[in-house]
């Protein structure tokens, strides 16, 4: 008897599961979508772990959420410059991340607003990579440009951060917050910078010993690579020579302009600018500093085409002595971020010294040259190099503002762990390694260390490609931007060591951020309904299509 | 005498073919691999003329055939390029670096094989015992260890714990040298390279070891070796005089291979120590796509292999007088 009823039960319970089948397949059918409207799969690339554990962590956070709007993403791990060849280069990409250094020189916007966003940049090789064009845009852009009230570049600054919060062709995901740590009972004066931190030039001149000890060990990641000013690529090196040779103007911690080894400036017409250099400067093997010098620097890197300088002096038509004291820079035609940009990082080389070696060698030659050693007229004289052990660079008493130290060694190290290590141990007495929560806690218990924190200028930056579907669709760029969990990222990933980001320029960057721009970000919502009222569509298990007649 | 230079011309003729064949390898490897070394650069912001500049002045703008050609060139005038990263000769920045890692590695080369031989004859002597078993499990654990791991052991226990040894680099922060020589006969060099050429040495120290005691443990069945007992010589002087100098020839031939290996692990152990060697170049110049500081170095490192491998085939033979040149 029993049997017959479990039998009964469970025809029943079939019935019921073809039942409900069927018409769930019936379901599945009235809604199927035509496979070509389907939005194409995103290939985000990232990089490894083992290169940046905060960018790997952002990166799958964020696909996470995309994957929840229904969008088919595919991530993928590539080395540094495998990506960087092809994305930033190439322009193959569909999505990935970078982080932007946010050096001094960048806190005139011009990087960020122009370089990044301007149409005239799109082509492969240069660095609008998103391949944003906006003919209201290029307008704002040149007149940002090429205008020398700075009010009026303000302006226009702003109205540039507005069209990008909304167009949100490459977004900005969060600033770190820089976090470098120093040794408070030997060493006191520290200065942050706005980008920079402790590897400011304005650190190296104010941070005064306490003690008996003068001479102040600086703990890097990485070595320098070369000290010819005309050759180097990269931003380390730069930090380095800064501090070996001095430019005419120098932009302070809050982000001025101030003359330095010019005595004073002035903007004579917007293609014109005349600097009176500054009386007694000597260069380290005592020869005097003098317009001649000045001259000579920028016409030679303007013909040698120094990599670091190129884009920054490009405009500069040449350079007119005016008397013995003063010079006429003129512009091709006007360039308001000369000064913050040119005048400011490049630093005057003695003429007697490189003419020479010009002769010798040729231009050619004169790249290959390794400048050793580097005379310059900065606050600190060269003492000795062995690379990938140490750099000792001393106090140069003559200069017209010298340092409190006595001197300066930089080691590097292989790995952040060292840094970390060497902190903890007093092998070196700061580093410029902005240091990740999880070293922020292992540095937490030495008692002698005091940590120094600004926010940063630069940012982790997702580079859509609006050269290809779906990034082309402004609807689809809002909502995968207002999917972006930043303030989540702020919170899990960097502890809170981290401001959201959303707009290109920096909220430290007080006087050109735009502070009243649309926050895109931080609400799936929202994104939601951008593509639903946008006529997007998801079939039954969520993938999400293109609106009809699209 | 005679069959003697026809092996050495043979060889010769070897060695010219390998290093062709590595050369050429050196080549064509760093070329596949997708990414520029201009890429490197990105945030500097460098433009397009400065970037065409920089591909003109490193040979890039060219076609690759005619890229090998001119640089087949060179390398038979043994200039290797000039580095894209420094700015200098790429034999100049290697060859700073080559002899710190040189030392490091004879350093290591020397703890692996004196350890090696002597443990390897010590086990052998005990052999079947608890001592032999212990000892053999903790050559391997050594050995399966990984180098980076075993590094970061020693740093805790020696630097961080006991604070008798440097955390790391090749000297004491802020010390002066007037040249490189004083620089590796001071006390504080070789303090710095205590613990590298150690974590070094111990690691590959498990072969020649293993192979030393198998040998012995063969040599030792030998009927010569049951003569000199019968003669009633002392067991140590059977093991050391007659024993031992026969167990030899295998670990001789680890030595060339054990010697190019090495250079592996040192990569890492320099990472570890902050020891400004060869082997943290090649990883900066690879991931830089550095091209002549990376083909300079895998020259250097291939022409190292290639020279330990004759020094090991003509100490067999002075060893053992049964080879004959041929």
């Amino acid at each position: 008897m029993k049997s017959k009823y479990r039998m009964i039960i469970i025809l029943m319970l079939l019935g019921l599961l073809t039942l409900s089948l069927s018409v769930f397949g019936e379901g599945n059918k009235s809604i199927s979508l035509p496979e070509e409207a389907k939005v194409p799969q995103i290939n985000y690339w990232i990089t490894s772990q083992t290169y940046d554990p905060v960018r790997y962590e952002i990166g799958l956070m964020v696909a996470e959420k995309w994957k929840e709007l229904g969008f088919d993403v595919k991530t993928t791990c590539l080395e540094w410059a495998t990506m960087s060849s092809k994305g930033m280069k190439a322009h193959e990409h569909d999505v990935f991340m970078i982080q932007w250094g946010g050096k001094a020189e960048r806190i005139d916007p011009f990087h960020w607003l122009y370089t990044l966003h301007h149409s005239s940049e799109a082509a492969s090789g240069k660095y609008n990579v998103a391949g944003y064009e906006n003919p209201e845009y290029d307008k704002l852009a040149e007149g940002f440009v090429t205008n020398t009230d700075l009010e009026k570049r303000r302006e226009y600054a702003f109205k540039m951060q507005e069209i990008l919060a909304h167009d949100v062709p490459q977004p900005p995901i969060v600033h770190r917050v820089v976090t470098h740590a120093y040794n408070k009972d030997d060493f006191e004066n520290v200065v942050m910078a706005m980008g920079e931190g402790l590897n400011s030039f304005w650190n190296w001149i104010n941070i005064t010993p306490k003690g008996d000890r003068k001479i102040l060990k600086y703990g890097y990641v990485g070595d320098i690579k070369l000290l010819n000013p005309l050759t180097t690529k990269t931003g380390a090196d730069i930090y380095i020579l800064n501090i070996i040779y001095d430019p005419l103007i120098r932009i302070d911690v809050n982000g001025k302009p101030q003359p330095w080894a010019a005595e004073s400036y002035k903007q004579i017409d917007e293609r014109t600018v005349e600097v009176v250099l500054r009386d007694n400067m000597k260069f380290h093997d005592g020869t005097p500093v003098t317009v001649d010098d000045v001259k000579y620097t920028f016409d030679l890197a303007k013909e040698v085409k120094a990599p670091y300088y190129s884009s920054k002096i490009k405009y500069l038509k040449e350079v007119k002595i005016v008397d013995n004291k003063t010079l006429r820079f003129v512009l091709v035609e006007p360039f308001a971020p000369f000064i913050s940009n040119g005048l400011a990082l490049v630093g005057i080389l003695p003429k007697h010294i490189w003419e020479k070696q010009y002769i010798e060698k040729g231009a050619e030659g004169l790249l290959n040259w390794d400048n050793q050693p580097p005379i310059g007229s900065g606050p600190f004289k060269f003492g000795y190099w062995r690379p990938n052990e140490e750099l000792k660079l001393v106090k140069n008493d003559e200069h017209f503002n010298p340092p409190k130290i006595e001197g300066l060694v930089r080691i590097p190290y292989a790995q952040a762990y060292g840094v970390v290590q060497g902190l903890k141990a007093k092998e070196i007495d700061g580093s410029g390694w902005s240091l990740l929560p999880l070293q922020i806690e292992e540095v937490k218990d030495a008692r002698h260390l005091s940590l120094g924190r600004i926010d940063d200028q630069g940012y982790y930056m997702l580079h859509y490609n609006l050269r290809v579907a779906p990034f082309d669709d402004i609807n689809i760029r809002r909502a995968l931007t207002y999917a972006i969990p930043k303030k989540k990222i702020v919170q899990l990933i960097f502890e809170d060591l981290a401001v959201p980001a959303y707009s290109v320029v920096a909220p430290v960057n007080k006087f050109w951020h735009n502070p009243g721009i649309e926050k895109v970000g931080d609400n799936i919502e929202k994104a939601k309904s951008i593509l639903e009222e946008s006529g997007f569509r998801w079939d039954i298990d969520g993938h999400i299509y293109y609106p009809e007649n699209y | 005498m005679n069959g003697f230079l026809k092996y050495f011309y043979k060889r010769l003729l070897q060695i010219i073919l390998t290093m062709f064949i590595l050369i050429t390898l050196l080549f064509f490897m760093f070329r596949v691999v997708p990414g520029d070394p201009l890429s490197m650069y990105i945030d500097s912001g460098l433009d397009e003329e400065a970037t065409e500049v920089l591909l003109q002045q490193y040979g890039l703008d060219k076609p690759i055939p005619e890229q090998y050609i001119i640089y087949l060139k060179k390398v038979l005038r043994g200039d290797f390029g000039i580095s894209f990263q420094y700015g200098k000769p790429a034999i100049n920045v290697i060859g700073g670096r080559f002899w710190n890692t040189f030392i490091l590695m004879i350093a290591s080369l020397f703890i692996a094989f004196f350890t090696g031989i002597v443990g390897g004859v010590f086990l052998a002597w005990k052999r079947e015992t608890l001592i032999d078993s212990l000892g053999t499990t903790i050559v391997l654990i050594v050995r399966s260890a990984p180098v980076f791991w075993t590094g970061m052991i020693f740093l805790s226990l020696f630097a961080f714990r006991l604070k008798i040894l440097p955390l790391g680099g090749m000297n004491t922060p802020g010390t002066y040298f007037p040249n490189q020589l004083v620089k590796f006969f001071s006390i504080d060099f070789l303090r710095h390279l205590i613990l590298p050429a150690l974590t070094a040495g111990i690691h590959s120290a498990a072969t020649p070891l293993l192979v030393m005691r198998t040998s012995i443990l063969e040599v030792i069945k030998e009927d010569f070796v049951e003569l000199a007992r019968a003669k009633g010589i002392k067991e140590n002087q059977i093991l050391f005089k007659h024993v031992m100098r026969n167990a030899l020839l295998p670990t001789v031939t680890v030595f060339a291979v054990q010697a190019g290996l090495a250079i592996g692990g040192i990569v890492l152990v320099e990472t570890v120590f902050r020891w400004p060697g060869m082997g943290r170049e090649i990883v900066l110049a690879v991931a830089a796509r550095d091209y002549p500081v990376a083909q300079t170095a895998f020259f250097l490192i291939g022409t190292m292999t290639v020279i330990f491998n004759l020094i090991a085939d003509i100490l067999y033979a002075y060893i053992d007088p049964r080879v004959v040149w041929n």
